[in-house]
């Protein structure tokens, strides 16, 4: 009995020992927070009240496709939400075997394999990639300067977007890297190091290197130093996904929609499924467990996929800075997005999907999202900001608040600066009159309407530009003239319509005799009219996104066209000087060959200076 | 020229011939509307609107009366100066009545005594996002006058083409083709945006108003909707004067 009642004491006061101790573990496991300061524990309590998933789940795809989210914490994942559906036809559910795609955030397996191959030593940052590259790869280069991959991390290469697509939907179409590359290479619009400008040609290229200097194909490269180190076998990243046979069962599950003002509220775009030639870029796909597991591997201490700690260290120091200050805008490729905290990632986007990578290193705190959704979706795009918080911009001030007024209007350097798609960049510019004006908060820091951060640009030429993320505007005095000369040369073509439809009412009343000044004029017609539709037919091809550019054969036909634009108007030109000067003209048929001169002239100008003509290197 | 501008005063005066005449009709209501609209906008444009419907009938039924179709059989011009001054007076009443109507908008704004341009403002500002248009608030009341003054110089256009091929008789078919046109043209806009709107996948479709949305507002952006008002003019005026040249092979190879 004695005994007994010992041991019960005994038992008491170990469990008590047990509970005192295990007590603030336990509470400091609750008290756990996201950088925002929300409690681990609340966290899905949260998602229903922020986004009302509830609600919505009484119908989720009135409200969204196809959702995912993990938070994580370290290696532990704290948050895990799986909502709507990846086929809404077959009412296939959103669930950890759901494949997605990941779109540009497969650009980072590049810069890490980049820098596994520099803590190697067998990569230079600094050293110019053609030393890299076999003699005679980059054939379109204006500019001597070397081209490093740092600059090919920081986007600033100097290549403008690709004009020529670089995704198929037919498999058998898809070529090597290094073909596809020499493809699609775009021109070269400014000078290395000095503009930052989005480029998946460049992203690709950094790939081809890793490739060239590994010796092995990227595909297999992006395995064996990254996937299999992680444990990620639920990934792909070969373009057609012939590199995991089970990724590519699962992407036949998915669908793509978007949004619709009328119900059903999702508009089905079907499977999409689109093999992207420049594969390193975007073509990455797995489950959303693999994307937080990779997401996991950047915060932890161990730094799995460098034989160095530091090396990673590195990797998140920052590359490319806002203005004079030391506040990151990218860092080796990495986004670098200020909230509560820095955080780091890439987000990413395929005719199929949108995914989004951020975490915090300090804090060790991470979310990954992947939908299925290709229009914008506010509710999901609000999650980045309800984890991490909001950034208080006053932080960085040095104290100063002075204006600097912003106004004119600039052009976005991720556009198509170079060959016969620059008129497009004209087409959506900056209108900087109706934003308010810039606040300098640190040298070389602004910031707009007091959220957006702008780095001042600094650029050779002197032109006012500022950074924006991974790509920068830039201002453009002379932006009023092009467009007009671009609003003037379709004008002209319309007008060549009516004079065509003219001619041929006038021909068969017997009332239109053609001569050779009248032929070379109406061939003049002619051709600016297909010129004009060559170029609406290429706006067309721009704004289709399923195509990320023009088909090459449509670019070559483009540029032909363009070509016998020049040399049919320089023709209707001469020919109408030639009846001005001819005796025979009286006053009207001299007005209107000045006119017809003038028209032509205006067409020349606009071919020639928007380089509709250049389907080569671009 | 001479003959030409001849030509327009006599039927200027014809409009004035009778003691409650269709030019003092229009001058009443041009007045009233000007009055009007600068209390309350959008009735400028309406006013501009119901011009160019009834602009040419009008002025067609009055020359019938007059006989003025016969004018170069009685007078000392030709059937091409005919054309020209017709085409011509009507192009003119237009393009005066638009210029006067961008004035009387300008004073409308300063004065804003209706609060349109107030509210305009917050609509334009929260559809700036939406739609990236850069026209503030007079570019865009400045741009639906453009608009409507295009849309009239079309309209009026093909109704004299109709006059000058088949004569009078022609006018009121044309009429009625025009109304009908019109008609159509808001019903497949109308349809246009709900296909859109809707589950439908129409590729062409959306490339289409996808082009046309990127020139829209491409135009839009300098000076302020000018360059969109000027394009929408020039092929407005450059229809006219293709229409007054067809119309004077048509008119010279009628037989009256």
């Amino acid at each position: 009995m004695k005994n007994t009642l010992k041991r019960c004491i005994s038992a008491l006061l170990a469990a008590g020992t047990l509970l005192a101790l295990a007590a603030p573990t336990a509470m400091a496991e609750d008290e756990r927070r996201t950088p925002s300061g929300i409690k681990f524990a609340d966290l899905e309590k949260k998602f229903d009240d922020e986004f009302n998933f509830d609600k919505y789940a009484t119908d989720p795809v009135e409200y969204y496709a196809g959702f995912e989210a993990v938070v994580f914490c370290g290696d532990e994942i704290v948050y895990e939400g799986y909502f709507g559906e990846t086929d809404r036809e077959r009412h296939i559910p959103c669930g950890e075997d759901s494949v997605f795609e990941w779109g540009s955030i497969s650009k980072t397996m590049t810069w890490v394999s980049a820098m596994q191959l520099w803590e190697q030593g067998r990569l230079d940052l600094d050293a110019d990639i053609r030393d890299y590259l076999p003699d005679g790869f980059l054939r379109y280069l204006r500019y001597d300067e070397p081209i490093t991959m740092q600059n090919l991390m920081d986007h600033t290469g100097g290549w403008c977007e690709t004009t020529y697509n670089i995704s198929t939907t037919d498999s058998s179409k898809l070529t090597t890297l290094a073909e596809a590359l020499q493809e699609t290479e775009p021109a070269q619009v400014n000078r290395p190091g000095e503009v930052v400008s989005y480029s998946n040609w460049g992203a690709a290229l950094a790939a081809y290197v890793v490739e060239c200097v590994s010796g092995m194909d990227y595909a297999d490269y992006v395995h064996e130093n990254i996937f299999d180190r992680l444990g990620m076998e639920h990934t792909s990243i070969a373009a057609d996904f012939s590199d995991n046979e089970w990724v590519r069962e699962q992407r036949d599950n998915l669908c793509s929609y978007t949004f619709n003002v009328l119900p059903p509220k999702y508009k089905s775009d079907g499977k999409r499924i689109s093999y992207i030639k420049l594969y390193p870029c975007g073509s990455a796909a797995g489950t959303i467990r693999d994307l937080a597991t990779y997401a996991q591997a950047f915060v932890s201490d161990d730094a799995p996929l460098f034989e160095h700690r530091e090396t990673q260290e590195k990797l998140f120091s920052g590359s490319l800075f806002y203005g004079n200050t030391d506040i990151p805008l990218s860092s080796y490729g990495f986004g670098v997005t200020e909230y509560k905290v820095r955080t780091f990632g890439h987000d990413g986007a395929t005719v199929a999907c949108r995914s989004n990578m951020i975490f915090d290193r300090e804090s060790k705190v991470g979310m990954v999202t992947l939908t299925n959704e290709t229009s914008t979706n506010l509710v999901i795009e609000g999650i980045p900001k309800m984890i991490f918080g909001s950034c208080d911009l006053e932080k960085y001030s040095d104290g100063s608040s002075e204006e600097r007024s912003f106004d004119g209007y600039y052009l976005i350097s991720r556009s198509n600066r170079g060959g016969l798609l620059r008129f497009t960049s004209c087409l959506t510019p900056v209108c900087a009159d109706r934003q308010p004006d810039l606040v300098r908060v640190n040298d070389g820091l602004y910031t707009i309407g007091g959220e957006l951060m702008l780095g001042e640009g600094r650029r050779s030429d002197g032109r006012e530009s500022f950074m924006l993320g991974a790509m920068e505007i830039d201002r453009d005095k002379a932006y009023p003239a092009e467009i007009s000369l671009l609003a003037l040369y379709f004008i002209i073509a319309i007008g060549s319509v009516f004079v065509l439809m003219y001619k041929v009412k006038a021909a068969r009343r017997g009332r239109y005799s053609l001569t050779a000044v009248g032929a070379a004029q109406t061939a003049g017609q002619l051709i600016k009219l297909i010129s004009a539709a060559a170029a609406i037919v290429l706006i067309a091809y721009v704004g289709r996104e399923a195509s990320y550019g023009v088909p090459k054969a449509v670019g070559v036909v483009d540029g032909i066209v363009n070509l016998v634009c020049i040399a049919v108007c320089a023709g209707a030109a001469t020919a109408s000087l030639i009846g001005i000067v001819s005796k025979k003209s009286d006053k009207w048929a001299k007005l209107r060959g000045a006119v017809n001169i003038a028209a032509n002239a205006a067409v020349i100008a606009a071919v020639l200076y928007f380089e509709m003509y250049r389907f080569w290197g671009c | 020229m001479k003959n030409i501008l001849n030509i327009m005063r006599l039927d200027l005066t014809a409009m004035r011939a009778k003691r409650f005449s269709l030019g003092k009709a229009f001058l009443i209501m041009f007045v009233l509307s000007l009055v009007l609209g600068v209390l309350f906008p959008p009735l400028i444009i309406a006013f501009l609107f119901a011009l160019s419907l009834t602009a040419v009938p009008a002025f067609i039924d009055i020359e019938d009366k007059n006989g003025g179709e016969m004018t170069f059989a009685v007078l000392p011009v030709t059937r091409k100066q005919n054309v020209i001054a017709r085409y011509g007076l009507i192009t003119i009443v237009q393009t005066v009545t638009g210029a006067v109507s961008f004035i009387v908008l300008k004073i409308a704004q300063i004065l804003d005594i209706s609060g349109m341009f107030r509210v305009t403002s917050e609509l334009n500002s929260s559809l700036s996002d939406v739609l990236d248009l850069k026209i503030n608030d007079y570019g865009i009341f400045a741009l639906i006058v453009c608009l409507t003054l295009a849309y009239g110089l079309f309209y009026s256009a093909l109704q004299l083409g109709g006059y000058f091929k088949r004569g009078k008789g022609s006018t009121k078919k044309s009429t009625a083709r025009g109304v009908f046109i019109l008609v159509l043209v808001y019903v497949a806009v109308a349809a246009v945006f709900i296909i859109e709107a809707s589950s439908l996948n129409v590729q062409i479709l959306h490339s289409a108003l996808m082009v046309l949305a990127t020139l829209f507002t491409a135009l839009s952006a300098p000076f302020n909707g000018a360059l969109l008002c000027i394009f929408a003019l020039g092929c407005a005026y450059g229809f006219v004067f293709y229409k007054a040249a067809c119309s004077v092979i048509d008119y010279e190879s009628r037989e009256l």
